[in-house]
């Protein structure tokens, strides 16, 4: 008998883990797609509406209206929601709840405080937390739970403005930039910085992602990422597959992440979940109702797995068939600026960067003149290259060769317009003594 | 159109030196966005307009030229009516 197919209504907008080309693509044979446009976000790019008007039936809505959201996906004869960017996750659950979707009982996407309270009073992964408006609550937390400590807007994404703090200086840094009248403004949440346990190879972070499939309640696949050395302050430089950890530790580590997912009662659908990895048992960094950035394009490369496909065969309850044979070792750099940076006065050449060992793809390469910020986060970075390479050690070498390269051919300049570099960063890249540090 | 001149065209939508005829657009520094630009361009030279999903299963100027091609042979078996 035949089955008529789901219709799913995408929510689109800008800094998707999935284009909205790319979720097309992967709901080929899955599901038939409508598009969601935010009547605000179209306004400042037009080409979002374009591009979804190009990809099939769309509308435009405003995403702050959860009575119009809803209306919407009705009048589309959608089925359930989907998206693939962070700020609309806690939109989708709601808009599901809705339509009666099996969908997330209490959505805390979009608020990182209440998902770590949450968390806490699951018992999964507890850490000291606090949502804080003004330097008077920020100075209380630490006071009651002393440095080091991380402090992130409560609805942040991409890393962006994230601030690290490990001494005195470093807190007045932060409440002169945020709160400089010292009245209460925007909500962070501040929290006890986690550490996980040393990684034996030096370029990878102390922290790892978990993508998690869930379908009927239950995980499906799931697979762990590991991270590159994060660039002062706390900002993201990148990706690596297949993961190095132990079999046990990513068992452990994937065990985390759904007891998490469960505790803040997660739906169908792909989740991202960054945790720190510890023989004590792994912590949980932060929770995301949706796909991870850059890791789809990444397991493609490495394994010709399509998880976007995964994720849609997820969201609309059948279970992914993800069997990640992996051909080569993967990873994408996120180059960044130097925190002291200002801006770009020389940039390479794409093609002299293309042309190095290993270089599958160059995208998102900056021009010179531009400025940076490292408040911006992941979106920071000012060239993007994807790497393989048949060993974790070859991809290594070519990882130090590649970021070498960047470093001394992109000239960055700080506030007083000299050149700033980062070669402290490269040597803990390679696992060797201080370069010479301008 | 012709793979060279199509390439050509990726290479100034994208702001490259050079663009080889059978690299991915999506590798090179293209997006959503910059497939419009190309589509409509495209679209100014042949008067066929390619969907943007044509654009993500050939994303190759060779593979763009075969699709115009098709679509010129499939318009020249319709004769016209």
């Amino acid at each position: 008998m035949p089955t008529s197919r789901i219709r799913l209504a995408v929510l689109v907008g800008m800094d998707a883990s999935l284009s909205p080309m790319d979720t097309a693509a992967a709901a080929v044979g899955l599901a038939d797609l409508v598009f969601l446009v935010d009547a605000g976000e179209t306004t400042r790019h037009p080409a979002l509406r374009a591009v979804a008007a190009g990809l099939g039936q769309h509308a435009v809505v405003d995403f702050d209206d959860l009575d119009g959201c809803t209306q919407a996906v009705r009048s589309m004869a959608a089925d359930r929601v989907i998206s693939f960017v962070d700020r609309l996750c806690g939109l989708v659950a709601a808009v599901n709840r809705r339509l009666g979707v099996a969908a997330d009982q209490a959505s805390t996407w979009g608020m990182k405080d209440v998902q770590r309270a949450v968390l806490g009073q699951a018992g999964v992964s507890p850490v000291p937390a606090a949502r804080v408006a003004c330097a008077a609550e920020l100075r209380r937390f630490l006071a009651a739970h002393g440095l080091p400590a991380i402090l992130k807007p409560v609805g942040g994404a991409s890393s962006r403005d994230v601030w690290s703090l490990h001494d005195p200086s470093q807190v007045a840094d932060a409440v002169c930039t945020l709160w400089p009248d010292g009245s209460p403004e925007r909500p962070m949440l501040v929290e006890r910085f986690l550490v996980g346990d040393t990684r034996a190879e030096p370029h990878l972070a102390d922290y790892v992602s978990a993508e998690i499939f869930r379908c009927g309640g239950r995980t499906a696949a799931a697979f762990v990422t590991d991270r590159l050395r994060l660039m002062a302050p706390c900002r993201e430089t990148g990706l690596v597959l297949p993961s190095s950890l132990p079999a046990e530790a990513a068992a452990e580590a994937i065990g985390t992440a759904q007891a998490a997912l469960d505790a803040v009662g997660a739906g169908d659908g792909a989740f991202h979940v960054e945790l720190k990895p510890r023989a004590s048992g792994s912590q949980i960094v932060e929770l995301n109702g949706r796909l991870g950035g850059f890791i789809t394009r990444l397991a493609a490369y490495g394994a010709g797995a399509d998880l976007g496909a995964a994720a849609i065969a997820a969201a609309i309850g059948r279970p992914p068939q993800l069997d990640l044979i992996w051909r080569r070792c993967v990873l994408v750099l996120l180059f960044q600026p130097p925190a002291q940076a200002r801006a770009v006065s020389a940039v390479p050449s794409r093609s002299a960067v293309t042309k190095l060992p290993g270089v599958i793809a160059v995208d998102e390469f900056a021009a010179a003149g531009i400025e940076v910020d490292w408040r911006d986060g992941s979106n920071g970075a000012v060239a993007r290259v994807w790497l393989g390479a048949d060993s974790a050690d070859e991809l290594h070498s070519r990882l130090i060769r590649v970021a070498e390269f960047l470093t001394e051919t992109f000239v960055f300049v700080g506030p007083d317009g000299a050149r700033t570099t980062n070669w402290a960063w490269i040597d803990e890249l390679a696992g060797r003594g201080k370069h010479d540090t301008q | 159109m012709t793979p060279s001149e199509i390439a050509r065209m990726m290479q100034e939508i994208i702001g490259l030196d050079e663009v080889e005829v059978d690299a991915s657009f999506f590798e090179i520094g293209g997006n959503s966005f910059l497939a419009l630009t190309l589509l409509a361009r495209i679209q100014e030279r042949t008067g066929i307009l390619l969907g943007l999903l044509d654009v993500i299963q050939a994303p190759t100027a060779i593979g763009i030229s075969e699709q115009l091609a098709r679509h010129t042979a499939e318009a020249g078996d319709t004769g016209g009516r």
